[in-house]
């Protein structure tokens, strides 16, 4: 129900920005976990610090119904004709094949969910140390769940942001009942979106088979799927990340057609959904802004306005919870004991950083990622050596978010107080899940330029064009 | 070499690319359904997390009436001292079965402590360590209450009489 409310407030956005056939489908299937658990997560807590009623029914369809205005009063009116037909592009066996291994790997990943939801119900460790835990504070004591939070374990990280949590009580409020099937659902949802997002932006810039092989990609990687429906927050700030960067990236003449205050919102949501995430946040927004100005588009005022405004809500709620709810921000942990003398270990460096090269290289005893790093890797470098001569639209931004936050993340290993083999190992792969979503898009998209002819390749401004209102 | 404006050797190497990629594709996707097959099946015999732990849930209407709960399991407390680190996922369970009560892990067991829950296989150890918390509560003069559950957990607690 929410994810088709969430569906109901997208939809008509992106029909406004000019979007339509199976472009406006996937995008919408895949966009509706961002436009439906987003604004839920965010409605209680507000309900919550406003000390005001548990929202019902109505409330959550009146907040989703003015979300649907703004959003379609946010987003440019446009009419685009594509001067050469979407999906008209590669041959017809490419296509059939594609769909093939998108059907297939998309049942495949249905199953392993219904084998893993069998045989671990509430999720992985951290699922029950942190996340669904939270979930059931949350929805069996709302009143007293501040207080409860700053006395919980230490260990568990009360100062994690609320993102998952809120978006389960939320679901188990309109229900009116716990159900393991929530949380089982949400890292469901958010898995099947991102492949649906992988197919909505190839098939946005005309190549919807590589779209569906992509997303068959994600679908058969061991990692994405385990983590993913691990009901960890993993697979959701890889989510809202992809968001984020497609979102933005159609600022940036990519070829992509997604309004830009959904990447203000995601940007919100992802700093709401896990503390790296505000990193992510932070180094994405600004890398699209420097981006701006190296391409010497002048970005509105009116545009930035709503970048802003649109991450506000997801921004404001982690500043509050941090505040008022959390024991700590999460900084004093982090930065327990001598942190400056961990900086100025260059084992502390370089460990993590020959850990996230194993598995971008496919390096021996490095499991569960398949060759698909590798392969990705050989893809955009080749992609990126035959677009040499070619307009580089916003592929070097996909590259340099992903640069940027790897190496956020080998400089949180380096400064984190704990045993550092351990914490690395524990972690590294759901933080890599953090950045596939993204990796996979952005390395398909440089492909999907190589699939182009010349005179599409040359400007792609003459494969679209635009009558802004 | 170019044809009526097009670059042959550069779009035939384009096409050979493109069919390398592909061909790279397809075969990495077969082996990640094969190792995805693969998992499954780990999935399948591993069990879930709580699953090597006691049932905690018996005590939960219990529970829900107490502020604070510290969770105190065997292992390494012969010496009374907060259990160690390796025993996060007894307590995680624990707090997952009994939220919203806050269970914490105890440090040494002494009669401030509000509520226990005792987790400790070794029923003679277990007994031993029930009866000096309840001796502590009578000793602050309040009375002690205890609630065992069949998987094992039981939990003391006092309140003023």
């Amino acid at each position: 129900m929410v994810l088709a409310a969430g569906a109901g407030v997208i939809g008509p956005a992106l029909w406004r920005a000019g979007i339509r056939g199976w472009p406006l489908v996937c995008y919408t299937v895949g966009l509706a976990p961002a436009l439906g658990f987003g604004p839920l997560s965010l409605l209680f807590f507000y309900a919550r610090l406003g000390d005001l009623a548990r929202p019902g029914l109505w409330t959550v369809a009146m907040v989703l119904a003015s979300v649907l205005v703004l959003a379609v009063w946010c987003t440019p009116s446009r009419t685009v004709e594509r001067t050469s037909s979407p999906g008209a592009r590669g041959s017809r066996l490419l296509a059939v094949a594609a769909l093939l291994a998108l059907a297939t790997s998309g049942i495949g990943a249905l199953i392993v969910h219904d084998v893993q939801r069998r045989a671990w119900p509430e999720g992985t460790h951290d699922a029950v140390a942190v996340w669904n835990v939270r979930a059931l504070f949350f929805y069996r004591d709302a009143q007293a769940f501040p207080a409860r939070l700053r006395e919980v374990e230490p260990r568990s990280h009360p100062h994690y942001p609320l993102f998952l949590p809120l978006a389960v009580a939320g679901q188990y409020a309109l229900a009116e009942r716990e159900a393991m099937a929530v949380p089982q659902a949400t890292a469901l949802a958010f898995v099947l979106a991102t492949g649906f997002l992988l197919v909505a932006v190839l098939a946005d810039v005309g190549h919807w088979p590589l779209g569906a092989l992509a997303a068959a990609l994600f679908w058969t990687t061991p990692v994405a799927l385990l983590w993913g429906f691990s009901q960890g927050a993993d697979g959701a700030v890889g989510y809202f990340l992809f968001v984020a960067v497609a979102a933005l990236a159609a600022g940036l003449d990519d070829g992509l057609r997604l309004p830009r205050w959904l990447g203000g919102l995601a940007l919100g949501l992802l700093a709401w959904t896990k503390n790296e995430g505000l990193v992510l946040a932070g180094l994405t927004g600004a890398l699209y802004l420097l981006y701006r100005w190296a391409q010497r588009h002048r970005i509105s005022g009116r545009e930035l306005a709503t970048l802003i405004a649109w991450s506000v809500p997801g921004l404001a709620a982690l500043l509050l919870m941090k505040t008022w709810w959390a024991p700590e921000s999460g900084l004093t942990t982090y930065l327990k004991g001598d942190w400056r003398a961990r900086i100025l270990q260059w084992q502390r460096w370089s460990y993590p950083l020959t850990e996230f090269a194993a598995r971008f290289v496919g390096a021996r005893g490095v499991e569960g990622w398949s060759a698909n790093w590798p392969v990705l890797l050989a893809g955009g470098v080749i992609a990126g050596l035959w677009a040499r001569r070619g307009r580089a639209n916003g592929a070097g931004f996909w590259l340099g978010v992903l640069l940027l936050a790897t190496l956020s993340f080998v400089g949180f290993y380096a400064v984190a107080p704990y045993e550092q083999r351990w914490l690395v190992a524990g972690s590294i792969d759901r933080l890599m899940l953090q950045l596939y979503p993204v990796a996979i898009g952005g390395v398909f998209l440089a492909i999907a330029r190589l699939g182009d002819s010349p005179a599409a390749r040359s400007g792609d401004g003459a494969m679209t064009s635009e009558a802004s209102r | 070499m170019f044809l009526i404006g097009i670059d042959v050797r550069r779009e035939v190497s384009r096409h050979l690319v493109l069919a390398l990629l592909g061909l790279t594709l397809v075969s990495t996707m077969l082996y990640g359904a094969w190792r995805v097959m693969t998992m499954a099946r780990w999935i399948a015999t591993t069990p879930a997390v709580c699953a090597k732990v006691p049932d905690y849930s018996q005590l939960a209407a219990v529970a829900s009436g107490l502020p604070r709960i510290a969770f105190y399991a065997e292992g390494s407390q012969r010496d009374a001292s907060a259990p160690r680190r390796g025993h996060g996922l007894p307590l995680f369970c624990a707090q997952y079965a009994l939220a919203p009560a806050v269970v914490r892990a105890a440090g040494r067991l002494d009669p401030s402590l509000v509520a226990v829950l005792v987790d400790i296989g070794d029923m003679e150890r277990r007994e031993k360590v029930i009866a000096g918390l309840t001796a502590g509560i009578h000793a602050a003069g309040r009375r002690a209450f205890v609630e065992r559950s069949t998987a094992g957990p039981v939990l003391v607690w006092g309140r003023d009489s």
